[in-house]
């Protein structure tokens, strides 16, 4: 069972935290590889004989029923964490086989640690472990990120998201008295505010996604390493929310602003995501703004598919994950290695197409005529961007129309492929396997488009990169207000109001006391006898009322 | 007839002390030590012959000697007996200084103390009290050390005399009644208005004026900076308790046909007193002075206690005095012990950095400071606590008491900032073993006293049996 | 070992080792080697002793489990106990003590002082939280000022006492509104008033008032609620030691510890009237100390603010109408105050190092691997790290705060959340590696024996969220 898969993968984990020498580091790295291997085989062997009931294994505390993990074994929970494990398995390997990689044992305990928070975020239960594992899966994350200012502003981004999470989350247990994830359902029973709820929960899932106005501190990102930008993109924060999402979908949908706040938000995101991956022209800023797009879309098909996880979801994750490895390689070969190596570079185009063909069946699987609209848009925009891509990067090369006409005669030759499959199997394909076609047709088509458009839009960034209007936004409007506030806090009610008022007003006061006692006591005899009359006139006068 | 002599050798032992002292200084060049040995001789032979007949009285109808008046007499001895120890070592040090006429003011002092505490006769009191203002001039004289204080001491005596015809004014407006107490508070309760008014109106006036309280602190508080540190003591500590026991007396004898009347005046006056304490301890920068007006708080707050007119309020309010004379007492011995360059210190100022040379003096010196101002459990603290229990019921005295103490902290950590924490400017002398010595017994008592409070408390029994 | 005679070696155990470390020789250049060890073992000791008195505690404890009485005078009668609660502060208060005492173990100052009066004030705030009765509570929430003025006296500068002196009469005023509440208690009955039974009294509507209010703004004026807060942040503002600084933020705590004993569920209805206006000065000082970590002030200020943030969020905690949070926020404060010693033990070290070599902080943590753990650990957990019992207990208090009010519940949020990011963003000026190549000189590390005892700092928090009662399993010690 899943429990004793974790207890597997965490033995795993404690083994990579041994110290090793330098030149035993691969070797151990393959081996360690090879048990995570091992126990994915035995993770699918129980996936395969799971009962339909789940099964619970608790880790509780002795006192208060509340602080407890729970393990829950169930299909679903199973068919959510196979993507992860999947994806986790390809970094491994890539860890494994990336030449320029120096930190392999390190990053072999944090892809298996991650892969176990990941786990437990997903069976569990309750609010606390929920949250605990959101929390891990942050920090893990922030190792990786080695610039000190990208690192502060993905910590701060995600931290003020894991306090909106921390709001709703104690409101809810406010109201439910239960940390149960089981109970949430019952909040619109008993609960108010459902409002407010559902807007901090999806404000703080959108800035752990990255959506529009909170995209900068992705961007910053950009001086990371490859191997750390995927990741954080797919092994991370993003897929942490994406994970809360569907758990926490029955306070969102409660509320009726729900479903316009979501379009407007993933719309403008995968329209910005669209845009940015088409004008970006660093290949890691591309990557960002690509993510952006496919993870807005990813939300918003989970919602259209009533937040049931299919295996069309995990195919679409894995999916996405070889793409961005796809895209780095591309990078790899064609920044680094000049595209001398045409055999790599020919495979490195061939994957990339087999994976746009694949998650575009997968997309097309889940097609309903009522969203259409967005299935068509991103597949639009995705294609689009991709062929602009291979259109840069074929610029890059000595040959340039020689790589561009080899991407072509590529795609051709597949889509030609595919007209003949259908063709043979008497045009009985399904539905989205001729929309598969259509998009392939779309795909080549982009590709004929002139070099000139890329060079047109490249110079269109260059002129307004330099103005980050968001961090302007954010610097100007929400942290500069928060500066001046507590200057002002402290100027006016701490050293005006108290210190340089009312205490001085108190020291002023016992000083003209004091003054005055003193200039008494040196008047002399004529203050001795003053001081003699008026007491013995004090005395008399109450004793004659 | 014999009997009635023996029970007169309290007062003789301090009559013959100060003849002998009086006739060695004329015929006669003996040393200080021999006067000072001289005078604790007497005050303790007194003291002795005082318990041995504690409750026998020569004139029954002039003194009332009970166990009460008893012990606040051996209570005052002890107070005179540890003050004539620390003046000797003062006058060791100031040749110059006549210790004959100093020990014999403070034999005829305690007399009179003794006198005014156990009379009943208004006339005897008069007399007593003059006396007291007389020897207490010549303290003045004694203090020879600047021209101010000399026209002080000429300002203390006219204004004395003042009082002195105040009370000779009573006494002849009364001179066709009995001048015994019982009697004339009798008599006073049924006299005319005028007559009424006018002898409880001095009589309290000079109630108030014997024990400092504002507006007469004058005198006092604000003079005691420059008087010479015995002296100095001598006001502050010596004729407290019996200046108290006969306040009690007056109170009960005479005062008891006005008891709202009088309630207004101690609320009053012992208001005026707090306030003018706090001030007065805010506003000055010599040591003594501050301590003065400390005692003028103190002042205060037990006529705020009195205002309140519980019956049998005295025993606790005295033992509180005592208690707080004790912690006084501590202190003295402290500015006994810091002396720098052969001077003792006076100016605040010149107990800078005292802690880092002479760490266990200043400790001590700290120490009470800050008991002064009720730190608990110690025994200072309990008879204060007792006392806001009993007048629980007049909340404003508890307010003024405690909020008081609350104005007077500022004071207290100057002194302690003083002393601990600022740097030192000039080096202190060392004082001498006896000084540790009396230092380590003194707060070997205290804690006893604060470890089993009891042993104070059982003064209470005493206390209540009469005056 | 007899219960009775564990409890008063914890009240006193520190009192006598403070004469200990005040008669300690110097070691050789000066240095308070002896002092310093021996305050260390007599914390331990008691940290110890502290640890014992836990497994004398059941599942599930009432008040009188553990109850000590003494019979001082004929009407007064003093008794000491602990419960869940009284053992939480103490031990808390003891492990802060001691990462403070680590705190100041490179200062070049000679600290024997500062050890001696840090030792007497831990002896009084064990008796202040093991006091069963008036009397006892009020004696020890008295004496713990005076060896707190003295430690403050000691550590600040020549020109800035004034701010001692305020601070001081600050709070002896509130104990003299105690007393007096005291006063009126005991007048009427005496003899063995115990806190819990203060509201059991038929008292007069003048009496209650006056007992009532005494005994709030005694404890309030501890708390650091607008606009009580101002003496202590200015005190706090100049002082440069760790100890002290521990020393200080405790006190707050103490307000907090007295209003869980002595502050009944139903309170006097005259009373009860203020708390609207007392809960919105609450949460307005909140906000302003979460801003005011954003203006541009010192290391030093960012903690302080961000321990007021938490003491009124205990103090909305314990005024809320709900008589099963005590536990929640003990455990809470305990924590707490683990987190916050260690983070000023560091920031004290950090200052220390940066002071030496005549440098700015910025960066200095890159040349401190062990102190950057520490810090990043202990400010991951002062940020609500999910990993620790200060998360789950906060997360239960906050949440019974939103069932209470909603906008009272936001603030706290918003508050908590403004202070977490402050800590993030100092952590990372002090991390900032782009400063680092300016910095030639050695930097001193933290020290092995303070890492690992602020490790099993870490570890105890860890473990406390697992199994709260983790330390019960010491039975027999």
């Amino acid at each position: 069972m899943l429990h004793e898969t974790l207890l597997y993968l965490f033995v795993i984990g404690i083994f990579s935290l041994v110290k090793t020498q330098e030149k035993h580091a691969f070797l151990f790295c393959t081996v360690l590889t090879f048990f995570v291997g091992l126990v994915f085989t035995f993770f699918v062997m129980d996936w395969r004989i799971i009962a339909d009931s789940p099964q619970v294994f608790s880790i509780g505390s002795t006192v208060g029923e509340n602080i407890k993990l729970d393990i829950i074994s169930s299909k679903q929970n199973y068919m959510l964490i196979v993507p992860f494990f999947v994806t986790t398995l390809l970094a491994l390997i890539n860890n494994l086989i990336f030449k320029y990689e120096t930190h392999k044992k390190k990053m072999l305990s944090l892809f298996v640690f991650n892969l176990i928070a990941f786990m437990m975020l997903i069976c569990g239960n309750n609010f606390i472990q929920f949250m605990t594992f959101v929390f891990v899966i942050d920090i893990l994350s922030q190792l990786l990120i080695s610039d000190i200012n990208a690192a502060k502003r993905y910590s701060m981004y995600n931290l003020v998201a894991d306090m909106g999470i921390f709001l709703v989350l104690s409101m809810l247990q406010g109201k439910l008295a239960n940390l149960d994830v089981g109970n949430i359902s019952h909040y619109y029973e008993t609960g108010r505010h459902r409002d407010f709820i559902m807007f901090v929960l999806m404000l703080s899932l959108f800035v752990k996604w990255g959506f529009i106005f909170f995209q900068g501190y992705w961007l910053d990102l950009k001086s990371a390493k490859f191997h750390a930008l995927y990741f954080l993109t797919y092994l991370s924060t993003p897929m942490a929310a994406l994970i809360l999402f569907i758990k926490f979908y029955p306070i969102v949908v409660v509320s009726p602003s729900f479903e316009p706040l979501l379009d407007w938000a993933v719309g403008l995101s995968m329209a910005w995501g669209g845009l940015g991956a088409f004008f970006a022209p660093q290949i890691k800023e591309k990557f960002v703004y690509f993510h952006m797009l496919c993870v807005a879309f990813l939300v918003k098909l989970i919602e259209q598919a009533n937040f049931i996880w299919t295996e069309s979801f995990s195919n679409i994750l894995i999916c996405l994950f070889i793409f961005n490895l796809c895209f780095y390689y591309l990078h790899y070969e064609i920044d680094r290695g000049h595209g001398k190596n045409k055999k790599s570079l020919f495979l490195v185009f061939l994957a990339f197409l087999f994976v746009v063909i694949a998650l575009s069946l997968q997309v097309f699987s889940l097609f309903i005529p009522e969203h259409a609209l967005w299935i068509l848009a991103f597949e639009g925009v995705f294609l689009f961007d991709v062929s602009q891509m291979f259109v840069a990067y074929g610029g890059k090369l000595r040959a340039p129309n020689e790589e561009k006409n080899l991407c072509t005669r590529t795609a051709v030759v597949m889509l030609g492929s595919m007209g003949l499959l259908a063709y043979m199997s008497s045009f009985k394909v399904a539905m989205h396997g001729w929309m598969v076609c259509f998009a392939l047709l779309f795909f080549v088509l982009c590709l004929m488009l002139p070099k000139k458009i890329n060079d047109e839009a490249r110079a269109f960034y260059g002129k307004i990169q330099y103005v980050d209007l968001f961090a302007f936004l954010y610097d100007k409007c929400v942290l500069g207000i928060i500066r001046k506030a507590g200057f002002l806090a402290h100027i006016f009610i701490d050293f005006i109001f108290l210190e340089r008022t009312l205490w001085p007003a108190v020291s002023a006061m016992n000083g003209s006391f004091v003054k005055v006692y003193r200039h008494m006591s040196r008047l002399g005899g004529a203050y001795y006898l003053f001081c003699t009359i008026a007491g013995f006139l004090i005395v008399m006068y109450l004793m004659m009322r | 007839m014999l009997e009635n002599v023996l029970y007169l050798l309290s007062e003789c032992s301090l009559i013959s002390g100060a003849l002998f002292l009086i006739l060695s200084a004329i015929f006669t060049d003996s040393s200080q030590r021999f006067c000072f040995s001289v005078s604790k001789s007497a005050v303790v032979l007194s003291a002795l012959f005082a318990v041995l007949f504690y409750n026998k009285s020569f004139l029954e109808e002039y003194f009332v000697v009970s166990s009460g008046t008893t012990l606040i007499f051996v209570l005052s001895s002890g107070l005179t007996f540890v003050w004539l120890i620390l003046a000797s070592k003062w006058f060791a040090a100031h040749k110059d200084y006549s210790a004959h006429w100093f020990c014999v003011c403070a034999l005829l002092l305690l007399l009179s103390l003794k006198m005014i505490s156990q009379t009943t006769h208004l006339g005897i009191l008069f007399a007593f009290i003059g006396l007291l203002f007389l020897l207490q001039y010549a303290l003045f004289a004694i203090s020879r050390q600047s021209e101010e204080l000399y026209h002080t001491g000429r300002k203390y005596f006219w204004i004395s005399m003042l009082f002195m015809l105040l009370l000779a004014a009573i006494l002849i407006v009364l001179k066709n009644e009995s001048w015994q107490y019982n009697a004339l508070g009798e008599y006073l309760s049924q006299a005319p208005k005028n007559i009424r008014v006018f002898a409880v109106s001095s009589l309290v006036c000079v109630l108030l004026f014997l024990l400092g309280a504002a507006p007469f602190q004058f005198w006092r508080a604000d003079r005691i900076a420059p008087l010479i540190l015995p002296v100095a003591m001598y006001f502050e500590i010596v004729p407290v308790l019996a200046l108290w026991t006969l306040f009690s007396k007056l109170n009960n004898s005479l005062f008891f046909g006005f008891s709202e009347k009088m309630q207004n005046i101690y609320l009053v006056f012992g208001f005026l007193s707090v306030v003018f304490g706090i001030i007065g301890a805010n506003a000055s920068r010599f040591a003594r002075k501050i301590f003065a007006s400390v005692s003028l708080y103190q002042a205060g707050v037990l006529l705020l206690i009195f205002s309140t007119l519980k019956t049998n309020i005295f025993p606790a309010c005295l033992i509180y005095t005592e208690l707080y004379l004790y912690v006084l007492l501590g202190i003295y011995v402290c500015f006994y012990a810091i002396k720098s360059g052969g001077e003792y210190a006076n100016n605040l100022s010149a107990f800078k950095g005292l802690v880092s040379m002479r760490p266990y003096v200043g400790g001590a010196f700290v120490f009470l400071v800050i008991i002064l101002i009720g730190l608990p459990p110690f025994a200072l603290f309990l008879t204060e606590f007792m006392m806001l229990i009993t007048v629980a019921k007049y909340p404003l005295v508890v307010y003024t008491a405690l909020l008081g103490l609350v104005m007077l902290v500022p004071v207290c950590l100057k002194i302690v900032q003083t002393v601990c924490f600022l740097p030192r400017e000039k080096s202190f002398d060392r004082p001498d073993f006896t000084t540790y010595v009396s230092l380590l017994i003194y707060f070997a008592l205290f804690v006893l006293m604060s470890v089993k409070p009891q042993y104070i408390l059982i003064q209470e029994t005493i206390l209540s049996g009469g005056m | 070992m007899s219960v009775n005679l564990l409890l008063l070696f914890v009240i006193f155990l520190p009192f006598l080792g403070s004469f200990f470390v005040l008669l300690s020789k110097d070691g050789a250049d000066q240095t308070f080697q002896n002092a310093f060890e021996a305050s260390i073992f007599t914390v331990l000791v008691n940290i110890l002793i502290t640890l014992s008195l836990f497994s004398f505690m059941p599942l599930t404890p009432a008040l009188d489990e553990i109850r000590y009485s003494i019979r001082f005078l004929p009407f007064m009668k003093f008794s000491f106990g602990a419960d869940m609660l009284t053992l939480l502060f103490t031990l808390g208060c003891q492990m802060a003590v001691l990462a403070g005492i680590l705190g100041i173990k490179g200062e070049k100052q000679n600290q024997r002082h500062v050890l001696f009066y840090t030792l007497l004030y831990l002896s009084f705030l064990n008796g202040y939280f093991f006091a069963l009765d008036i009397m006892s509570f009020f004696i020890f929430f008295m004496l713990q000022l005076f060896p707190l003025y003295m430690l403050i006296g000691k550590c600040l500068p020549e020109n800035k006492h004034m701010v001692s002196v305020r601070l001081f009469v600050h709070y002896f005023f509130g104990a003299m509104l105690l007393l007096a509440g005291c006063v009126f208690i005991l007048s009427l009955k005496q003899d063995d008033i115990l806190l819990f039974n203060i509201d059991k009294m038929h008292l007069s509507y003048r009496k209650s008032i006056m007992v009532w209010g005494g005994i709030f703004f005694a404890l309030i004026l501890r708390v650091p609620v607008w606009p009580f807060h101002h003496t202590l942040s200015s005190v706090c503002a100049v002082l440069k030691n760790p100890l002290v600084f521990i020393a200080l933020l405790i006190m707050p705590l103490t307000g907090i510890y007295g209003f869980m004993r002595c502050w009944p569920l139903n309170i006097p209805f005259e009373i009860s009237v203020l708390s609207p206006v007392f809960q919105a000065l609450c949460v307005v000082t909140m906000l302003f100390a979460a801003f005011g970590e954003y203006a541009n002030l010192g290391g030093g200020h960012k903690l302080l603010n961000y321990v007021f943030i938490y003491d009124l969020l205990y103090l909305l905690a314990v005024f809320l109408p709900i008589d099963t949070i005590g536990e929640n926020i003990a455990y809470s404060v305990f924590s707490f105050l683990l987190i916050s010693a260690c983070l000023v033990a560091i920031e004290g070290c950090v200052l220390r190092q940066s002071a030496a070599a005549n440098i700015s902080v910025r960066g200095v943590l890159c040349k401190m691997p062990r102190a950057a753990l520490c810090y990043a650990l202990f400010v991951l957990a002062a940020a609500e790290l999910p990993v620790s019992a200060f998360f789950g207990n906060n997360f239960v208090i906050v949440s019974k705060i939103f069932n209470y009010h909603l906008y009272m519940g936001i603030a706290v949020v918003l508050c908590m959340t403004l202070g977490s990011v402050s800590l993030f963003r100092r952590m990372y000026v002090l991390k900032d590696e782009s400063s680092i190549y300016q910095i030639k000189e050695q930097i001193e590390d933290l020290d092995m024996m303070s890492f690992m005892v602020m490790m099993i700092f870490m570890a105890v928090l860890f473990l406390s969220l697992v199994n709260p009662l983790w330390f019960a399993v010491l039975k027999g010690i």
